[in-house]
């Protein structure tokens, strides 16, 4: 059955993976992060050109995340450059983000911050982080927005060790006055993909513990299980801190589109055939329940490649599209490619 | 007394047609919204002239299709959602001819 996601001739919105440097060392890093920026890096001299020129080219909203932005050199002139142009929102751990720096965000306008916890204690947070203290700064960080009058998200995986601890975490986000808890599932990307059989739940372990969150009165919750699993595809664009078109964050590992510094992010968003295709919703199934509520159809094509190693493939983690994958167990490796129609699923 | 309308000043919007609708960034204090086609519509008209001006063109425009939005308050409920989104301001007239004497 032929199936189509809604259109977009060009994007509105964007997520920049500004760079691969972060102070902590987590077990389920997606971008492999070291200490120092890596060899490529694009520097704040070259991401504020770029920026200007999505700007131009009709991109509206720009979503920092890392890495660690926060420990990206010039992060905040970027920022500075940015909040006149589009809606911004910042992604962080929060290391560092004291009282003074939340109000300078708000002082240049940062649109909304973000901030994963990993665990509801110390105790869980900073052994996922390898990091002590890290539970006690993030947490202060979450303060220090919401006292800055930054709406603030906070973002947590769900693994094996915040499972347990999902409704702690959620009573602490509402606690520090956080507007929304967003759940996120695991991917199997960069050191998470080497720690997945200590962090990947089953399929069943993950909807149990969804249904038995209890949310705190005036807590927003956001979680993409079904029936609200989407294939994001149609909308999603990015790219990552060394200027490559990779579409989604969590394809980071899978596709490279090309050199956003020298060919227009629209030109690769409507001539790159992987990219057209990912974004066409024609998968192999759809779930009724999740496309009538999200529109688009297969869910997540990243897990889906992860998984079964085609891009139209059945996204595992959509409840009616599992056909018993047992996702605690790792997906191999996948070769990075680069853009084409060999990707393509005859 | 006669009003006018006109988009507040460091709003940026980004048309999305193939979606039928049109997104609007508003930097101080930031927020980003979406507006369905009668909204984006009156945004679109607010370029500094009377209401009653306005409000003529936007009925031309949906009286034909005589759809929700051509309602006889659903302008009306437009400019004021909009101005509180932040998107639009008002000027009074005649205080406009005092401030510029």
């Amino acid at each position: 059955m032929k199936h189509s996601n809604p259109v977009l001739d060009t994007p509105p919105k964007i997520t920049l993976g500004i760079t691969e440097t972060c102070p902590m060392r987590c077990s389920h890093c997606y971008a492999d992060c070291a200490n120092a920026p890596k060899p490529g890096e694009l520097t704040d001299a070259q991401w504020i050109p770029l920026i200007r020129d999505l700007a131009e080219n009709g991109v509206i909203q720009a979503y920092f995340e890392g890495g660690e932005p926060l420990a990206k050199p010039g992060f905040l002139n970027i920022l500075r450059a940015t909040t006149p142009l589009m809606m911004t929102l910042v992604r962080t751990h929060g290391i560092g983000l004291t009282a003074d720096l939340a109000k300078e965000l708000g002082d240049i306008g940062l649109g909304r911050g973000l901030v994963d916890l990993l665990g509801a204690d110390a105790a869980t947070h900073d052994a996922a982080t390898g990091m002590l203290g890290s539970f006690a700064q993030s947490t202060a960080a979450i303060a220090n927005l919401v006292a800055a009058g930054i709406p603030t998200d906070v973002l947590v995986i769900l693994t094996a060790h915040t499972a347990p601890q999902l409704n702690a975490i959620a009573q602490h986000a509402a606690g520090l006055g956080a507007k929304r808890i967003g759940v996120l599932r695991l991917y199997p990307l960069g050191r998470a993909r080497a720690a997945w059989s200590d962090l990947a739940l089953s399929m069943a372990a993950q909807t149990q513990a969804l249904a038995t969150l209890r949310m705190p009165k005036g807590l927003e919750l956001m979680q993409s299980w079904h029936p609200n699993n989407k294939n994001c595809c149609w909308q999603a664009a990015a790219i990552n801190a060394f200027g490559r078109a990779i579409g989604c964050m969590y394809l980071r590992d899978y596709v490279d589109f090309g050199d956003a510094t020298k060919t227009p992010y629209n030109e690769i968003f409507q001539t790159d055939p992987l990219y057209r295709a990912l974004r066409s919703g024609d998968v192999e199934e759809s779930c009724g329940d999740c496309s009538g509520t999200q529109g688009s159809h297969g869910g997540c094509r990243s897990t889906a490649y992860a998984f079964h190693g085609r891009w139209s493939a059945p996204d595992p983690f959509d409840l009616t599209l599992n056909h018993g994958v047992d996702l605690t167990v790792p997906p191999p490796a996948r070769a990075k490619g680069g853009s084409g129609a060999d990707h393509l699923v005859a | 007394m006669p009003i006018t309308w006109s988009l507040k000043p460091g709003v940026r919007l980004r048309p999305i047609p193939e979606q039928e609708c049109c997104l609007a960034y508003v930097p101080r204090p930031p927020a980003l919204h979406g507006l369905n086609l009668s909204s984006w519509l009156v945004l679109t008209l607010c370029d500094g002239r009377e209401q009653r001006e306005i409000g003529r063109d936007y009925f031309d425009a949906v009286g034909p299709s005589g759809g929700p939005g051509a309602t006889p308050g659903a302008f009306d409920s437009a400019l004021i959602q909009l101005e509180a989104l932040g998107l639009i301001e008002r000027r009074a007239i005649e205080a406009t001819r005092k401030e510029t004497a």
